[in-house]
C-alpha cells in the first residue's frame, strides 16, 4: 500500500489496528466530546500529537491541523472573548492599550474549540492511518451493504483523481487564455468555468465507474459467503464493547 | 450453442439509427475482430455485446441479443462479472478508483469472485508480468500515464479470466512496444475465451482475430480473412492506413503484382513481393 491524498503508509498501532475499530473508536471521542471538560480534551489533543510525531505522522497531522483549526479557534476567541456582549467584562492591559475580554466568553470559546480540535484531530488520525480499500473490507465484513461502504469511502478514495483533474481543467483553461491570477475578483469570475466542467466531468465520470465496479463483482454476494473467523468475531467484540461504552458515558452523563 | 448470438438487432439513440439489423454469431474460443471509422457504433453494440444496454431506456426498437442462450438480462451481477469483461476507450474511467496501487487493482475483481488468496496471488502475478506491469505493482494508479493505465485495465479485466473479453481500441493509447507486449499477452489467453477486438485500423487485428467485421452505417460486413478485408472497397476507404497494403493494393490495381498472393503488411513483405515479381 503507498501514500495518497491524506493516507500515509506505516507500521504504527494505528495503522495495523482494524478499521472498523478505528471507525468506533472515532465514534467513542465523538460522544466523549460532550462528556470530558475542554482541559481534558486538550491534553488529550497534546497527547494524540506527541504519539503522531512519534510515528513520523507528526509534521503531516499538525500543519493540517493548524490549517484547518487554528484560524476557527482564533475566530472563536475573539468574537466570543471580546465582541459579544458579556456581564463580566474585564480589562487587560496590553501595552498601552487595553483589552476587553469576558472570561465565560473566552470559556465557552475554549469547550467549542477544543471539541473541534478533538474531533478534527482524531478524524486525521483515522484517515491518515487507515486505507480506503482496507476500511472497505471491514465495513463489509461489519455487514454494511456494498453500495452504502462505497458510499461512505469514495470520498477518501476519490479526492486525489478529483483533485488531479481540477489541476488538469485549470491548465488547460490557462493554456486557452483564461486569466485565473491576479486579483481576488479576477480569479472569482474564473472560479464557475473550472468548477462546472469539473462537476459535470465528475459525473460523466461516476456512470462509467459505476459500470466498471458491477463488472469486476463489487456487489458479488461470494464475498459475504465465507462464515466469519475467530479473529472477525474478536473484532466484532471489541466493536461492540467501544460502542456500549461511548453509548454507556453519554447516558451517565445526561443522568448526572 | 453459440455464445454470442445476435439476430436482427437494430438501436437508435433517439433519432440517431446506430445499429440497423445487425447479426452476428461468435462461438466460445473464437477472436472476432469489429472494425470501423469513428462514431460507426462500434462501441454502442460492443456495450450491447457486454450487457451494458439492457436497461429500459437503452431497449432495442428490434431484434435479440443471447449470451450463452440467456438474455443478459436474466444474468445476476456477479455472474456477469465472470462472463464479460469489457475494457472501454478511456482508460482513467476504467480503473475502479478502490485501490492505491496496481497490484491491488488488479485484485480486486479477483478477490470478489470469492477465490482463495493464492489462486487470487497467482492471477495477479500472471496478468502482471503478461502486461509488462511488474515494476508497477505498487504505484497508485493514479499517478500512471494513459498508456499504463490502459494496460492495467486490459490486466484488470484478464485477471477476471472472462470467457468473453471486448477491448475497444485497446491499442490506442499504446507505444508500439507496448502493442507488442498487448499482442502477446492476448495470444496467451485461455483457448476458450472468446475476444472482440473494437478498432479502427486493422493493425492488431491482423495478429489478434481470426474472423473480421466492418461495421459501417449500422451493418456488419463479414470477411473470411485478412485479404479479402483488405481488397474490399467498404473497408478501403475507412480502415487502411497501412502505406505498405496501400501501395501494394495500387499495384495489384495496375495488375504490376498478381492478385493471388497474400497482401503485404509491412515494407519488408512488399519490398520482398516486388523482388518476386520483378523475377517473374
Amino acid at each position: 500500500m503507498s501514500n495518497s491524498f491524506l493516507y500515509r503508509d506505516g507500521s504504527s498501532a494505528l495503522h495495523r489496528l482494524d478499521p472498523g475499530i478505528k471507525l468506533c473508536l472515532l465514534a467513542w471521542v465523538v460522544c466523549s466530546l460532550f462528556v470530558f471538560p475542554w482541559q481534558v480534551l486538550l491534553v488529550a489533543d497534546a497527547v494524540l500529537l506527541a504519539w503522531s510525531w512519534s510515528v513520523q505522522l507528526g509534521r503531516f497531522i499538525s500543519l493540517r491541523l493548524l490549517v484547518m483549526a487554528g484560524p476557527f479557534a482564533l475566530a472563536l476567541l475573539w468574537i466570543h472573548g471580546t465582541l459579544l456582549p458579556a456581564a463580566d467584562r474585564q480589562s487587560f492591559p496590553v501595552l498601552s492599550w487595553h483589552l476587553n475580554y469576558s472570561p465565560t466568553g473566552i470559556g465557552y470559546a475554549l469547550v467549542i474549540a477544543s471539541r473541534f480540535i478533538t474531533l478534527l484531530c482524531a478524524s486525521l488520525l483515522f484517515v491518515v492511518t487507515t486505507h480506503p480499500l482496507a476500511l472497505l473490507r471491514s465495513l463489509e465484513e461489519m455487514g454494511v451493504p456494498a453500495s452504502l461502504s462505497y458510499l461512505l469511502t469514495s470520498p477518501l478514495l476519490l479526492i486525489e483523481q478529483f483533485s488531479r483533474r481540477s489541476h488538469s481543467i485549470r491548465d488547460s483553461q490557462q493554456t486557452r487564455g483564461m486569466n485565473i491570477q491576479g486579483s481576488w475578483l479576477t480569479r472569482l469570475k474564473s472560479l464557475p468555468s473550472l468548477f462546472v466542467p469539473l462537476v459535470t466531468l465528475a459525473l460523466s465520470d461516476t456512470g462509467e465507474r459505476a459500470r466498471v465496479l458491477e463488472a469486476r463483482g463489487f456487489r458479488s454476494l461470494t464475498r459475504q459467503r465465507h462464515e466469519p473467523s475467530a479473529e472477525a468475531r474478536r473484532r466484532g467484540a471489541w466493536r461492540k464493547t467501544i460502542l456500549a461504552v461511548a453509548v454507556l458515558q453519554v447516558v451517565i452523563k445526561l443522568c448526572l | 450453442m453459440p455464445l454470442i448470438d445476435v439476430q436482427h438487432l437494430t438501436f437508435a439513440y433517439r433519432d440517431q439509427d446506430v445499429l440497423s439489423d445487425v447479426c452476428l454469431t461468435l462461438q466460445a474460443g473464437e477472436h472476432l475482430a469489429i472494425l470501423g471509422g469513428n462514431s460507426c457504433g462500434k462501441t454502442t453494440l460492443g456495450h450491447w455485446l457486454a450487457g451494458r444496454l439492457t436497461r429500459a431506456l437503452n431497449t432495442s426498437s428490434s431484434g435479440t441479443l443471447y449470451f450463452d442462450g440467456r438474455p443478459w438480462d436474466q444474468y445476476s451481477s456477479i455472474e456477469r462479472a465472470q462472463a464479460v469483461q469489457f475494457v472501454g476507450q478511456l482508460p482513467e474511467q476504467q480503473i475502479t478508483g478502490l485501490a492505491y496501487s496496481v497490484e491491488e487493482e488488479i485484485a480486486f475483481g479477483v478477490r470478489n469472485l470469492g477465490l482463495p488468496e493464492p489462486q487470487v496471488r497467482q492471477r495477479v502475478d500472471h496478468v502482471l508480468q503478461a502486461c509488462g506491469l511488474q515494476d508497477l505493482a505498487q504505484v497508485n494508479p493514479f499517478n500512471l500515464s494513459g498508456g499504463e493505465l490502459q494496460r492495467l485495465s486490459i490486466a484488470a479485466a484478464m485477471a477476471m479470466q472472462p470467457r468473453l473479453l471486448i477491448l475497444d481500441e485497446p491499442g490506442s493509447n499504446l507505444d508500439p512496444a507496448s502493442r507488442r507486449r498487448l499482442v502477446d499477452s492476448l495470444q496467451q489467453l485461455q483457448a476458450d475465451t472468446t475476444l472482440i477486438l473494437l478498432d479502427v485500423s486493422v493493425e492488431l487485428a491482423v495478429h489478434l482475430a481470426r474472423r473480421l467485421t466492418v461495421l459501417e452505417q449500422g451493418q456488419l460486413y463479414h470477411y473470411q480473412d485478412v485479404d479479402a478485408l483488405l481488397k474490399s472497397a467498404q473497408s478501403r476507404r475507412s480502415l487502411i492506413a497501412n502505406p505498405a497494403a496501400d501501395v501494394s493494393l495500387l499495384l495489384r490495381d495496375a495488375e504490376i503484382v498478381a492478385d493471388d498472393s497474400r497482401l503485404p503488411l509491412t515494407a519488408d513483405a512488399l519490398v520482398q513481393e516486388l523482388k518476386e515479381a520483378s523475377h517473374a
